[in-house]
């Protein structure tokens, strides 16, 4: 009895050591299609992988099936059924799809795996898990579409939007419960990446609810989930909008960026309060890092412990490393923009103060004065993250960039993406505006 | 002077023979005296079911309760109207298994709770004394922040929470092989493989990102929420047998808390019953706690109020506390679905809130000093 | 018929300090059997090795010619029984169920009426029928052995083990107790084997009396007219004492220590 115990636990163990070794040599494991999509539209049917499905593509599958020998290696989305060949029951999904009729599309979600999606997708009744899902939907122009949402959006947000058609409120920032979705009759959930034990058991008992999983925190491309979702519920052309203004601008930062070099920059990220003794930073697969990235190189490390989004250094090191790792520091701080204060919009007067705090952190080296410590809000949790980036421009190529279109851009995304009418340059914290 | 006295004599006659006046008396009195604890077993095992009656009925999908029970009743013979198959899918998929995984739940932290009680011969043990939750905590995190899993795929959290849960106990195992299962190595070494698992789980959670984070606090909470009917099975197939093998333990275990020599001199081989009772319980433990995360309480609590009522003979305090801790947790449960809703507290949450204050209710009105 | 062999057991802990050194005893169907001898002389060891308790570092033990050695933990509580001297219990139950633990009981799910009576039996023998359903830590330190004294009972066992059975005992129940076990050994053939610091118990009722002395071997065997005598008490205790007999039996008066 003994030796049985001690062989069967000694087994166990090596079993265990043998998975994980295993596992770790296998890296990420199971992915059945990787597919690097180049546009921000990884529909398949999006035959010429543009931001629309429309009768280009129809044209062009039609072009490729009359004549097999020219190169396909362009358009990785011409298999419309999953079938593994292209043909005309491809063209037939394409021209349903154009005409708005029922059939099943597959696309490529924000972790390279195809998922197969109804086609329409109604969108009457509207859920979303997280309060910045809202501003996706907004984009859609679907905010009066939500019934069911965190309380961290109604309740938090109460200055920004008119959220009467909100039916049910839930407590805390993140997924409601199963029964509280079916309860109020959802057909389309915005859910977070993690959400899916709650979304999963809803769409098994009411086959009719369709879900799209979005990932607000890594790699930055935001636009992909808005023509994707737009597609699905017909918002094509508030999407294209969307689109077109996010184009516009990164066309904008390419032409200021023409001769220049990028920065070397560290992105710290702030909570609701400024701690003394170390710093956040956010390294790559962060979204902000991405944003910037026409701009600037973010520090990045190598070191396991920023496996993670955000890496924690000690103040001492952000000292010693000023001119070394890094040439200018963009702080991140959360809780400002448009946040709730006594009732009404944080104001840049508040954030200014928040900068003072700031300063102090890093006066030991001259960073300040070299005018190397700039400050915005926490940009990247939000669907206008890309309206930020002229005005970062501005914060590091002060020369290229001008103050006003970094106000203007920023001004642009609130007018004409949101319901929520803000003055960008009175309401909210969002940059240093300190003189 | 080689006879007795008379005395002795006829009291050794007496032994011998077997009888003496009043013992038909003294035996009817006995039975009296375990009535009440009979009618308390009953009583608790009633109350479950009510619970549980209950809570199949109430949650934010509004159904009322008979048609929650037409439902249940259509859905066992298969005839389940075309426009209830949302309302059918929410009580038995979404309730059901939720409701009776909480019975399972509750029975089996309650007994592991005496029996690590009765084992150790401490008042403070409960299921987690062996570093099961440390261990799980430590295979939940793994998996959570780490995308580190022994067996990838949809259960990937619940094998790793499983598998890593064992581990202490293994440890406690081959330690004791080479010392001996003493209670104290086995506190101690259950004692130090939890502080270097909770070491490695923050040194994790630090590293972490928000998102990963919170769901690793959300897990050990302890939570109903999302049991599926096959999660129930497999959590049924390892609890119901082991607490029947508690129970056919539990004489032992009666000897067993008077100390080792008593209990070997009645021809108990200690060791290797102390070792078999502690692996049976960690695997009904892990079994509960893998699926649902860390409750708390029920394991320490539970059997101490019992006790107040059954007293400590393991053969009626097993399946006492058994209903018992089936309907506390289901109670809880309840109370947690009830009293924000529509949002839901978690049941672990609730636990640990009545846990306290009862705890500390018992050890002031305890008027017999049970320890 | 009960025969006990022991032959050449040492048992030590550490090897530089024996606790038994080489003993041999042999009994057969000998009643009621006591064992004296001064504080750490390895009485308690030496009946802890006879029921397997401890395992002796060289030497065997047998019982009805089968070496206990060889035998599970199950098969020696089957023939023997032991009341150790002190009882902790850490979890309270009533008297009656802590003497029910001690029960062989055929049938694990309930406890049948015999079982029961055989329970309440023992507890009307030594007087505890009124306490039966008391809890354990409500008794006094007498109470308490006398439920210990049931426990040991209740198994009807061929052998009987008691470690200071009356250690706590007043005057009355030292002699009942003690007149007992040795009206219950002549009665039922069973062997009682106690170790006893009251001298003048050992010798009024015991059958045979072992004298253990430092460094853990017999001093002497026999029965007790021929090994308590004054010389005995001297050389083992270092006391000076007066013997006298009463009825064939010794009675001991203490005069002195010797030494100290």
């Amino acid at each position: 009895m003994d030796k049985k115990i001690i062989a069967i636990v000694i087994v166990a163990i090596l079993i265990v050591a043998a998975a994980a070794t295993a596992i770790i040599l296998m890296g990420n494991g199971s992915q059945e299609k990787t597919v690097k999509a180049t546009g921000n539209l990884p529909v398949y049917g999006n035959a010429n992988n543009d931001d629309a499905i429309d009768k280009k593509d129809v044209d062009l599958m039609e072009k490729l099936i009359k004549d097999s020998s020219i190169d396909r290696s362009a358009y990785p989305f011409l298999d419309a059924n999953q079938d593994g060949k292209l043909d005309s029951a491809d063209v037939e999904i394409v021209k349903k799809v154009i005409n708005k009729q029922k059939c099943d599309l597959y696309y490529v979600n924000f972790e390279d795996k195809v998922t197969k999606q109804s086609f329409p997708v109604k969108a009457d009744r509207i859920c979303v898990n997280r309060y910045f899902f809202a501003e996706a939907v907004d984009i859609l122009g679907l905010f009066d579409k939500i019934v069911l949402a965190p309380k961290k959006l109604t309740e938090d947000r109460s200055h920004m939007y008119d959220m009467s058609h909100i039916e049910t409120a839930y407590e805390g920032g993140k997924a409601p419960t199963t029964e509280l979705i079916l309860e109020n009759k959802v057909d389309l959930i915005i859910a977070d990446s993690w959400d899916g034990s709650v979304c999963e058991p809803a769409m098994e008992a009411d086959p009719k609810i369709s879900t799209f999983y979005v990932d607000i925190y890594s790699y930055g491309n935001l636009v992909k989930f808005i023509e994707i979702i737009g597609l699905f519920v017909g918002a094509n052309e508030r999407a294209a909008a969307y689109a077109n203004f996010v184009n516009g601008i990164n066309d904008y930062i390419d032409e200021g960026m023409k001769g220049l070099t990028k920065k070397k920059i560290a992105i710290t990220y702030l909570g609701s309060t400024i701690t003394a003794g170390n710093t956040t930073m956010e390294c790559a697969p962060c979204s902000s890092t991405y944003l910037v990235s026409k701009l600037a190189d973010a520090y990045y490390s190598d070191d396991k412990s920023s496996r993670n989004n955000r890496y924690t250094v000690e103040d001492e090191w952000m000292l010693k490393n000023y001119k070394i790792e890094y040439d200018a520091i963009v702080a991140m701080h959360e809780y400002t923009d448009t946040t709730k204060v006594n009732g009404t919009y944080y104001t840049p007067a508040m954030f200014n103060d928040r900068c003072d705090q700031l300063d102090q952190k890093y006066s030991a080296i001259s960073i300040k004065n070299d005018g190397n410590l700039h400050s915005a809000s926490f940009f990247s949790i939000t669907f206008g993250s890309y309206a930020h980036i002229p005005m970062i421009a501005h914060m590091l190529f002060p020369e290229k960039f001008s103050e006003e279109k970094g106000w203007d851009y920023l001004q642009e995304y609130w007018s004409n993406f949101s319901s929520a009418k803000i003055d960008v340059r009175t309401q909210g914290g969002w940059f240093d505006t300190r003189a | 002077m080689n006879g007795g006295t008379s005395i002795t004599k006829q009291a050794v006659d007496e032994w011998l023979h077997g009888e003496y006046p009043e013992l038909e008396e003294d035996l009817e009195e006995y039975h009296r005296f375990n009535h009440l604890k009979y009618i308390f077993i009953v009583a608790c095992v009633i109350v479950a079911i009510l619970t549980a009656g209950y809570a199949l009925s109430i949650g934010e999908y509004n159904i009322s309760f008979l048609q929650t029970y037409e439902l249940l009743w259509q859905h066992l013979t298969g005839s389940v109207p075309e426009d209830m198959s949302i309302q059918d899918y929410v009580v038995w998929t979404l309730r059901s298994p939720r409701v009776l995984g909480g019975l399972f739940a509750g029975a089996a932290l309650s007994v592991g709770g005496v029996m690590m009680q009765g084992l150790l011969k401490n008042p403070l043990a409960d299921t987690y004394t062996t570093g099961i939750s440390s261990g799980a905590s430590l295979g939940a995190t793994l998996a959570i922040c780490a995308g580190f899993t022994v067996i990838a795929g949809q259960y990937s959290l619940v094998i790793n929470a499983f598998l890593f849960s064992l581990i202490p106990m293994a440890v406690i195992l081959s330690v004791s092989k080479l010392k001996s299962a003493s209670v104290t190595t086995i506190i101690m070494a259950g004692i130090a493989v939890m502080y270097l698992f909770n070491a490695v789980t923050s040194l994790l959670k630090i590293w972490a990102e928000s998102a990963a984070l919170s769901a690793v606090f959300e897990w050990s909470v302890g939570d109903l929420t999302g049991l599926k009917w096959e999660e129930v099975a497999v959590m049924g197939m390892v609890v119901i047998p082991g607490l029947i093998i508690l129970y056919l333990m539990s004489e032992k275990l009666n000897a067993m808390t008077m100390g080792d020599e008593q209990a070997r001199s009645l021809g108990i081989n200690v060791e290797t019953f102390r070792l078999v009772s502690l692996l049976t319980t960690s695997l009904v433990t892990a079994a509960v706690v893998c699926f649902t995360g860390l409750i708390g309480f029920i394991g320490l609590v539970c059997p101490h109020i019992v006790r107040m009522f059954i007293g400590s003979d393991n053969r009626l305090l097993l399946p006492a506390s058994a209903a018992f801790g089936a309907a506390f947790l289901l109670i809880c449960d309840v109370i947690g679905r009830v009293i924000i809703a529509p949002s839901t507290l978690q049941v672990g949450i609730i636990t640990s809130f009545i846990g306290g204050p009862v705890f500390l209710y018992l050890i002031i009105k305890q008027r017999r000093t049970g320890w | 018929m009960t025969t006990i062999d022991i032959n050449g057991l040492y048992f030590s802990y550490d090897p530089s300090h024996p606790i038994l050194s080489g003993i041999d005893l042999h009994f057969k169907d000998s009643g009621m059997i006591c064992i004296v001898g001064p504080n750490g002389v390895g009485k308690s060891t030496l009946v802890r090795c006879l029921n397997g308790l401890l395992k002796p570092t060289s030497g065997t033990i047998s019982v009805n010619g089968n070496d206990i050695g060889e035998m599970t933990p199950r098969e020696i509580a089957d023939i023997m029984g032991f009341v150790p001297a002190t009882t902790t219990i850490a979890f309270p139950m009533s008297v009656a169920d802590s003497v029910m633990i001690a029960l062989d009981r055929k049938d694990k799910w309930h406890t049948s009426k015999e079982d029961l009576a055989k329970v309440y039996l023992s507890l009307d023998v030594m007087r505890m029928r009124d306490l039966a359903l008391r809890s354990c830590n409500e008794l006094s330190a007498g109470q308490t052995q006398k439920v210990a004294l049931c426990r040991g009972l209740v198994r009807n066992s061929e052998i009987l083990i008691l470690d200071e059975p009356t250690a706590n005992l007043d005057i009355k129940h030292q002699i009942f107790v003690s007149d007992f076990m040795h009206e219950l050994s002549m009665a039922s053939g069973c062997t009682i084997i106690m170790i006893s610091h009251d001298l003048n118990i050992a010798a009024r009722y015991a059958d045979q009396i072992v004298v253990m002395s430092k460094p853990g071997v017999i001093y002497d065997v026999g029965r007790p007219e021929d090994v308590i005598t004054e010389k005995m008490i001297r050389e083992v205790y270092d006391v000076d004492a007066e013997v006298m007999m009463k009825d064939g039996r010794p009675y001991v008066f203490l005069n002195s220590a010797l030494n100290w």
